[in-house]
């Protein structure tokens, strides 16, 4: 947390504000997956609403940061309630299909609408949040890496805040009863559908609000932020760093992205190092690197209890 | 008799060609075991698919304390208290004995998104109350040590147990088991049989299938033989059992005859 005093330099600095966009993205895309049971392949799509729409807010309409952010999470989400509804009625495999062929379409929309969403020159020129005037005089400006560090802390824990609150509650149960068996949700009283569009609808409204703050971050969008290769990125985050847990995603987020910039010098082939990554850890860790502490400390447990 | 709780008249189900129900008629007594028997395939299942929707009938009407239920989407039926168990049993494998019976109390606990995030007093007590509910429903079950046990590690018998759990935690009226003593040891049947006669004794109305008649003709205070989706007899275990065409329909033709002969 206080990581930016002892690292100074702008680049590993840039690299922790993208680590906690990401991390706000894979805690989303959990909440859907890995406690709902549904695996969402237009989540980097949502994610590119999100920035797409507060990016819009405030340069076409001209409306203060602070308002577009909000109400860029509210269009995400909304259209993320629009999508659900018929793509939640599938079941099985088709419900990763639907959405990464809605992904892909929007995708395309977004590339190729050049009078609303700059096309594939994309959005620049995009202000860093406006400066939070002080009570005695004085403002917070997110001009530095470092102030811009802080605000995604801040929307990392609330992300973790909230869905972490959600999951252990009654309605988190609900969802996790629809992951484990659908229709005996049903036989005992659980709206699945409901369920579902509500988990899928708060799993977008995250990956807007990731979205929203990338926009202002890094002043620039392109289209490749909406891309759907974006979701098996942030799926790959949660797969390693353990689905269906809250740590998960943020260690996920956070190691892989690092990893991704340690490996730069590999160029392509940290692609397969990564695929290759994943083949093991579904393999012998399904439930990802905290799945395998947890099972660690329960074998030491034992060997405890045993001697 | 005392109140009817359910009524089915004239429920048929078609796949496809295959006619599953034909026409069937039964009522269900408020405090009664009431149980339906038959060969395999003869839609005894199915029949309990159709009461709770999860299946649409094809023709006829169900209603439940006589307000109509048809047409209503599983969830729903479970709503209006009508809980069910499933043949194979299935229960929330990855989740522990007693987060299975928080889970079941759904159908009696609003519980709203926004209150649940910001932990509402009111959410806190729901919270509460349903933990203590399925603390309570581990007792009655018999599942009181392993409480703590994901329900996927459960032995067969157990996990029979938990899975009419399950069913209770909705707090129904009325009670459908399928096969609740299907493929468990002597012993286990035992302690299922007293589950089942502890329920009926706390108010709840029960209706089950089952194959194994020993436990049907025990339990049961009416029973429902199905025999290629229709009716065939009705009434109490004894005369069920001294019926003709219950008889041909179990044992077969020629057995029928000899008795008849004998």
């Amino acid at each position: 947390m206080l990581a930016p005093l002892v690292i100074t330099g702008q680049y590993p600095q840039h690299i922790m504000v993208m680590c906690g966009i990401w991390v706000i993205a894979s805690l989303a895309l959990n909440l859907l997956l890995g406690y709902t049971g549904q695996l969402n392949l237009a989540h980097g799509t949502f994610f590119g609403i999100g920035a797409y729409a507060t990016a819009l807010l405030v340069q076409k309409l001209g409306f203060s940061f602070w308002l577009a952010l909000p109400l860029g999470c509210a269009i995400t989400a909304f259209m993320g309630f629009l999508t659900g509804l018929p793509t939640l009625r599938t079941k099985g495999h088709y419900f990763p299909i639907a959405t990464m062929c809605l992904g892909i379409a929007i995708y395309y929309v977004i590339a190729r609408w050049d009078d609303f969403t700059g096309g594939a020159r994309g959005l620049f020129g995009l202000p860093r949040p406006n400066p939070i005037p002080l009570p005695f005089g004085g403002n917070i400006s997110f001009e530095t890496t470092i102030a811009c560090y802080y605000l995604v802390l801040f929307f990392v824990f609330l992300t973790y805040w909230v869905i972490s609150r959600l999951v252990k509650s009654l309605a988190g149960r609900r969802l996790v009863a629809v992951r484990g068996n659908e229709d005996l949700a049903q036989s005992v009283g659980i709206n699945t559908m409901q369920s579902k569009i509500l988990s899928f609808t708060i799993s977008t409204f995250f990956a807007g609000l990731a979205g929203g703050l990338f926009s202002a971050y890094m002043g620039t969008l392109m289209a490749e932020q909406a891309h759907y290769l974006l979701s098996f990125e942030m799926l790959i985050y949660v797969m390693i760093g353990g689905i269906g847990t809250m740590a998960g995603p943020v260690i996920g987020g956070i190691l892989l992205p690092i990893l991704g910039e340690i490996l730069q010098p590999l160029a392509g082939f940290r692609l397969i190092l990564f695929g290759l990554l994943l083949i093991l850890i579904i393999r012998f860790l399904p439930f990802g690197i905290v799945g395998g502490l947890r099972m660690a400390r329960i074998r030491q447990a034992r060997k405890k209890g045993a001697s | 008799m005392s109140e009817v709780l359910l009524r089915a008249q004239g429920v048929s189900k078609d796949f496809g060609g295959l006619r599953a129900v034909q026409d069937l008629d039964f009522q269900i007594y408020r405090g009664e075991v009431f149980s339906i028997i038959g060969p395999n395939g003869s839609g005894k299942t199915t029949t309990f698919n159709l009461v709770t929707g999860f299946l649409p009938v094809t023709g006829g009407e169900i209603s439940f304390k006589e307000d109509r239920i048809t047409g209503l989407k599983p969830f729903q039926v479970c709503r209006k208290g009508i809980a069910r168990t499933f043949q194979l049993t299935t229960l929330f494998d990855r989740n522990t004995v007693l987060e299975n019976l928080i889970i079941g109390q759904r159908a009696t606990r609003e519980s709203g998104i926004l209150s649940c995030i910001f932990g509402s007093p009111g959410a806190r007590q729901r919270e509460g109350e349903a933990l203590e509910k399925a603390h309570e429903l581990a007792e009655f079950i018999g599942l009181a040590r392993q409480k703590m046990i994901p329900a996927g590690a459960l032995p067969q018998g157990s996990q029979k147990q938990l899975s009419i759990g399950l069913a209770l935690a909705s707090a129904p009226e009325l009670l459908l088991l399928d096969e609740p003593v299907g493929g468990v040891n002597m012993e286990e049947i035992g302690l299922l049989i007293d589950l089942i006669i502890r329920i009926r004794k706390s108010g709840i109305t029960i209706c089950l299938i089952e194959h194994k008649m020993s436990v049907v003709m025990n339990i049961s205070d009416r029973v429902m033989v199905l025999s290629y989706g229709e009716k065939i007899a009705e009434g109490s275990p004894a005369e069920v059992s001294q019926n003709e065409k219950v008889i041909k329909s179990y044992l077969g033709e020629r057995y029928a005859a000899s008795r008849r002969q004998g």
